[in-house]
């Protein structure tokens, strides 16, 4: 199944949280956690989106590699999308134990 | 990966883009190259070229975008067409230099045609369907036939005019 923008944002997100990463690291952590891999220019497209949007922010480049960290407002934002996920998940894995599956 | 490559595949991106991202996007497919496969390599180029392009489409307005598609698809519709002759097409296609003739299937004789007869061969030999257009190369001073779709059918070529003047059903 395809990733959607919107997934994207919320795996750029997530491995952020972990502290600050630029492309290539992130590329790795999501890989390593989520078991997708993001092309540079699917990443780009989606950092680019986050960084409009006030959740993350640009950091001064190492060399040619700028990393990028996660603001407040990225931070609550991944909080709220991770919760109604976790909440869903319970939800949803309830009604399949519930019901025999 | 060839650092110029990357700056090729780059240049799908609107320029005020580039400005701000080009040395990031770049160093991170030179990176993701470094442990890639040549065909991971040359699709990474691709994708990000895609991705170029979109970015693109994204900075216009969505009434840009929509006129962008619109004739994307007005200009695919217009290629198809000229690869369909209509079935109500006159015998005489577009002849080229080299005197290859397209034809529609069920194509119509024209009013002044004259039966010739005798044709060097036919084509196909056999009662399969043959492909919705055939072409055909024919020399001065012969005259070869060709299939359509459908049965098989004659069509007879006046040599020197290279236009069809018959077509006859049955090889």
């Amino acid at each position: 199944m395809p990733i959607k923008p919107a997934d994207r944002g919320l795996l750029i997100l997530t491995s952020l949280a972990g502290g600050d990463k630029h492309g290539y690291a992130l590329m790795k952590d999501i890989e390593e956690f989520a078991d997708v891999r993001l092309g540079p220019g699917s990443l780009y497209g989606a950092l680019v989106r986050l960084e409009d949007e006030g959740l993350i922010r640009a950091l001064d480049p190492d060399e040619r590699r700028r990393p990028y960290r996660l603001t407040a407002a990225g931070r609550q934002v991944l909080k709220g999308e991770l919760s109604a996920n976790a909440k869903l998940s319970t939800v949803g894995l309830g009604r399949l134990a519930a019901n025999g599956a | 990966m060839k650092r110029w490559l990357v700056r090729v595949a780059l240049l799908s991106y609107p320029s005020s883009w580039r400005r701000r991202y080009g040395g990031e996007l770049e160093q991170l497919m030179l990176d993701c190259g470094a442990d890639a496969t040549l065909l991971g390599s040359v699709w990474q180029l691709i994708a990000a070229s895609g991705c170029g392009l979109a970015e693109r489409l994204h900075r216009v307005g969505p009434r840009s975008r929509a006129l962008s598609i619109i004739c994307v698809c007005s200009a695919a519709a217009m290629v198809i067409d000229a690869e369909t002759v209509s079935a109500t097409d006159t015998v005489a296609g577009p002849v080229s230099p080299f005197g290859a003739i397209w034809l529609a299937p069920n194509a119509m004789l024209p009013a002044d045609a004259n039966i010739v007869h005798a044709p060097a061969w036919a084509f196909p030999a056999s009662s399969e369907p043959v492909p919705r257009k055939t072409t055909v190369q024919f020399l001065p001073g012969t005259a070869r036939v060709v299939g359509v779709s459908g049965p098989p059918s004659t069509i007879v070529v006046n040599p020197t005019s290279g236009r069809i003047t018959a077509i006859n059903p049955g090889a």
